[in-house]
C-alpha cells in the first residue's frame, strides 16, 4: 500500500468476540489495534463495589435486576442497567450487556453450548425464521476451537437435545475440563423430575475444573453474575490480555461513533471520541466489527454519508433488525423437602426434551432451567418487610432458603425486519452520542410456546409435590442479543456473508452473535465465539489481511 | 548474643494475645478502636446494644451496633425517641425471650415498627429506603446465620467440590453449633 495506516486491523469491541480475533491476528504477527468504549476494570474493584452495595442482583428477583450492577456506569459509557437502552416497542427489550473491556462476559453465567444440527435448517425443516448458509458440519471444528480457547468444561457424551438418548450433537473433541460436580439439587430434581420422562442435561460452561491457563478451579462462590471473585470462570478480558501480550493495542475509553468509506465501498477509517469529547480518527487495512448486537448495528446506522444514506454495510437494509433474544417466562415453588438451592455455582441443570422436533412448525424450542442462586438476601427482605420477627424469621429464612426453587424457560425467538434497533433521533448521551432505541415484539408463535411451557411448570410442581408460589409470563429478557447484523448469502437479505464479512464492504468483518441466523433457545456465546475463531481463520489464510 | 531472636517479645505477644482473647469483644475494640469505642459506647448508652441483642436473640458486635445506631439516626430523625420508648417498654416488662414481646404486642403497635426497623437492620445489614438506602455490613448481615454451614454468602465460597452431597444440618437455625 502506498498510504501509511495506523494498523493491518482495527477491532471495534473488546469483548470475547474481539478478543479472539485480536489475538488470532495478533498471534500471526499482524498489527491490530483494539479500540473500547468503556474502561479497563480490575476484578477486585468489581468484587468490592458488589460487596459494598446495598443493591445486589437478584436473578431470582427479576425487579431487582434493573439495579445494583457493580460495573462503571459513565457519561460516555452510561449502563445498560439504568435507562440508556429507549424501549419503543409493545414487548420491551431490556437486555444488560457491559461496555467495559472484556465485555459483557464479564457478568455471564457462562453457559457455552453448541447450537444441534437442526437449529442450522429450521426454515427447510420447520418452515420458520432463516436457515443458516451453512450446516452444522462447517461449525464443528469451530466448536471445538471455541471451547479449547475458552475453557469449557462440560459431560462427555451427554445427548444435548434433550431427549436422554445417544451423545448429542456429534463432536470431533471431548470437552477440554470434565463437568463440575452437581450440587444435591440438581441431584434430587434429577431423581423427581426423571418420573415424569424429563431428562436431565448438565450445561457445559466456562468454569474451570481444573487450572486452566490462569484460572484456579471453581470454588462455588455462587457470583457468576455479577463477578467471578476468583476468575474461575471465563471473561473476554483474558483474551485481551493475550492479544496484547502479542502486541495488540488496546485503547480503551474510546467510543467509535463513525465508520468511513470510499466511494468503491472499501472502510478508510474510524473517529472516536475520548471521555473529554475529543475527536480521534484512526485508519487500518481491515476493520472488525466487535460491538456485541446494540452497539455494532447502531454504529453502522449512525455512519451516514451522502454515498451511504442508510449508513454502513447496509445496502439490504437489514442492519439492526431481526433483533432475537430469549424471552421468557418463570415460575416459583415451594417444596415439601430441603433442596437447598445456591450450593455450588449459579446455574447447571437443564431440561431440553422441547429442544428440537416437528412441534417447531407451531412453537418455539425452548430449555427449562432451575436457578441456583443463594436466595437469602431475597427472602430476608421481604420477611422483614411482613413484620416476621423472632424464631419465626429464622425458621422461616431456613425453610425458604431450603425449598423454593426458581424454574426459568428460555424461548427460540425468530427473526422478525420489524424487531430492531435504530440510533434514537431524540436522545443523546454525554458526549453526543445517540442512545440505542429498540422496538421488540413477540408474535403467535412465542406464544404458542408459552402455553406449552405453562405446562411442563404444573407438571414439575407435580412431579416436585410442590406449591406453585408464581408464575410469570411477563416477557422475562435473558440478555443473548442476536441477528441484528443478519447472516446471510442474498446481498438483498442480509448483512453479512457466509464469512462474516460485509457483503457491501470487502475490507468489513463483523464478529459476535449479532450475525446469527437463527437463535435456537440456547445461550449463544460459543456460537459466536466458534463463528469469531472462523473469522479469523479466513481473514488470515484467504483474505490474507 | 547466641540467643534465638527475641523470643522474650514474642512470648510476651503471645500473652498480650491471650490476655486480650479472654477479655471480652468490647474491651479488645477499645484498646485498638479508641474512637469506634466512643461511639460503641454511644449506643449501649441509648439501650441500642441491649435492645438489639434482645430482639435478635444473639450477642451483637459492639462495633456494628454503634454503626447501625448512628445509620438509624441518619435516616429516621424520630429514631431516638422511638428507641427509648421501646427499651423502657422492654425494661418494664422483662421478657424472657422476643416471641414473648412479639406474642404482646400487635401488628401495628409503633413499638414493633421500631423493633422491625432494629431488626431489619441487622438481619438485612442494609438501613434505609428506596434509593437512600446504605449498606452497614455484607458478610455480616444476620440474615444468612439460619442457613451457615449450607448456604454461603455469595462471594465468599469455601472452596472446589464444596458441594453435592445432601446438606446436613450441622447448625440450629439460629446459626450456633448444635
Amino acid at each position: 500500500m502506498s498510504k501509511q495506516v495506523d494498523a493491518d486491523v482495527i477491532i471495534i469491541g473488546s469483548g470475547v468476540m474481539g478478543g479472539l480475533v485480536a489475538t488470532q491476528l495478533a498471534k500471526a504477527g499482524k498489527s491490530v489495534i483494539i479500540l473500547e468504549a468503556g474502561p479497563r476494570i480490575k476484578r477486585q474493584d468489581i468484587v468490592e463495589r458488589f460487596r459494598n452495595s446495598p443493591f445486589k442482583m437478584s436473578l431470582t428477583n427479576m425487579k431487582l435486576q434493573g439495579v445494583g450492577s457493580p460495573y462503571p456506569d459513565l457519561p460516555h459509557v452510561p449502563s445498560t442497567y439504568g435507562d440508556y437502552l429507549q424501549q419503543s416497542g409493545p414487548v420491551k427489550y431490556p437486555t444488560k450487556y457491559l461496555r467495559v473491556v472484556g465485555g459483557t462476559t464479564w457478568h455471564f453465567g457462562s453457559a457455552l453450548w453448541r447450537m444441534i444440527p437442526n437449529d442450522f435448517r429450521l426454515n427447510t425443516l420447520y418452515g420458520r425464521g432463516r436457515d443458516w448458509p451453512f450446516g452444522y458440519d462447517e461449525l464443528e471444528a469451530w466448536y471445538g476451537e471455541a471451547e479449547r480457547e475458552l475453557g469449557v468444561s462440560g459431560v462427555d457424551g451427554q445427548d444435548e437435545s434433550g431427549q436422554g438418548g445417544a451423545a448429542c450433537p456429534p463432536r470431533s473433541t471431548p470437552f477440554p475440563m470434565k463437568g463440575l460436580e452437581p450440587s444435591y439439587l440438581f441431584k434430587r430434581l434429577s431423581v423427581l423430575l426423571g418420573k415424569g420422562g424429563y431428562n436431565p442435561v448438565m450445561e457445559p460452561n466456562g468454569r474451570a475444573t481444573r487450572p486452566y491457563g490462569k484460572r484456579p478451579v471453581c470454588a462455588g462462590n455462587n457470583n457468576c453474575n455479577p463477578v467471578c471473585p476468583i476468575a474461575a470462570k471465563y471473561d473476554g478480558s483474558m483474551h485481551i490480555d493475550e492479544a496484547e501480550r502479542h502486541g495488540a493495542r488496546l485503547l480503551d475509553n474510546s467510543v467509535v461513533y463513525r465508520i468511513e468509506a470510499d466511494d468503491s465501498g472499501k472502510i478508510t477509517g474510524v473517529w472516536y471520541k475520548k471521555p473529554d469529547g475529543s475527536q480521534h480518527h484512526l485508519t487500518a487495512k481491515h476493520f472488525v466489527l466487535a460491538a456485541y448486537g446494540i452497539e455494532s448495528p447502531k454504529l453502522l446506522l449512525m455512519s451516514t454519508s451522502e454515498r451511504y444514506p442508510n449508513g454502513i454495510a447496509n445496502g439490504s437494509d437489514q442492519v439492526g433488525r431481526n433483533l432475537m433474544g430469549h424471552t421468557g417466562i418463570s415460575m416459583n415453588v415451594m417444596m415439601n423437602e430441603d433442596v437447598w438451592p445456591g450450593q455450588g455455582p449459579t446455574e447447571l441443570l437443564v431440561y431440553l426434551n422441547n429442544r428440537d422436533g416437528a412441534f417447531r412448525k407451531d412453537f418455539p424450542s425452548y430449555k427449562i432451567k432451575v436457578r441456583n442462586t443463594v436466595p437469602t438476601a431475597d427472602y430476608a427482605a421481604s420477611l422483614i418487610q411482613k413484620g416476621v420477627l423472632g424464631s419465626k424469621l429464622d425458621q422461616e429464612l431456613h425453610r425458604m432458603s431450603a425449598r423454593s426453587l426458581n424454574f426459568a424457560i428460555d424461548f427460540e425467538t425468530l427473526p422478525l425486519a420489524e424487531n430492531r434497533i435504530v440510533p434514537s433521533k431524540m436522545k443523546k448521551d454525554a458526549i453526543g452520542i445517540p442512545l440505542p432505541e429498540i422496538y421488540y415484539s413477540v408474535t403467535d408463535y412465542w406464544h404458542a410456546g408459552k402455553e406449552q411451557g405453562l405446562k411442563d411448570f404444573d407438571n414439575f410442581a407435580r412431579l416436585l409435590n410442590a406449591e406453585v408460589s408464581k408464575i410469570d409470563t411477563g416477557y422475562q429478557d435473558r440478555q443473548h442479543i442476536m441477528g441484528t447484523t443478519i447472516m446471510g448469502d442474498d446481498p438483498r437479505q442480509s448483512v453479512v456473508d457466509r464469512n462474516c464479512q460485509s457483503h457491501d464492504h470487502p475490507n468489513l468483518f463483523i464478529a459476535g452473535t449479532s450475525v446469527m441466523p437463527s437463535a435456537s433457545c440456547m445461550n449463544p456465546t460459543l456460537t459466536g465465539a466458534a463463528l469469531s475463531l472462523r473469522l479469523a481463520d479466513y481473514m488470515l489464510r484467504t483474505v490474507k489481511v | 548474643m547466641s540467643q534465638p531472636n527475641n523470643p522474650p517479645r514474642s512470648l510476651s505477644r503471645r500473652r498480650l494475645l491471650q490476655g486480650m482473647a479472654a477479655l471480652s469483644l468490647t474491651a479488645a475494640c477499645a484498646s485498638l478502636f479508641p474512637a469506634q469505642m466512643a461511639a460503641a459506647q454511644q449506643s449501649e448508652k441509648s439501650g441500642f446494644s441491649v435492645v438489639s441483642a434482645f430482639l435478635v436473640s444473639r450477642a451483637t458486635s459492639p462495633i456494628l451496633s454503634q454503626r447501625y445506631y448512628a445509620a438509624l439516626n441518619r435516616h429516621y430523625p424520630d429514631f431516638p425517641a422511638r428507641l427509648a420508648a421501646l427499651a423502657a417498654y422492654l425494661d418494664g416488662q422483662k421478657f424472657a425471650h422476643v416471641d414473648d414481646f412479639l406474642q404482646a404486642v400487635n401488628e401495628d403497635d409503633p413499638l414493633r415498627h421500631t423493633a422491625t426497623l432494629i431488626v431489619g437492620a441487622w438481619y438485612t445489614g442494609v438501613v434505609g429506603e428506596g434509593a437512600d438506602i446504605e449498606l452497614i455490613a455484607y458478610a455480616d448481615a444476620m440474615m444468612y446465620l439460619p442457613t451457615k454451614g449450607i448456604l454461603i454468602v455469595p462471594s465468599y465460597g469455601i472452596g472446589p467440590d464444596s458441594w453435592g452431597n445432601q446438606p446436613v444440618e450441622r447448625l440450629t437455625e439460629q446459626g450456633r453449633e448444635a
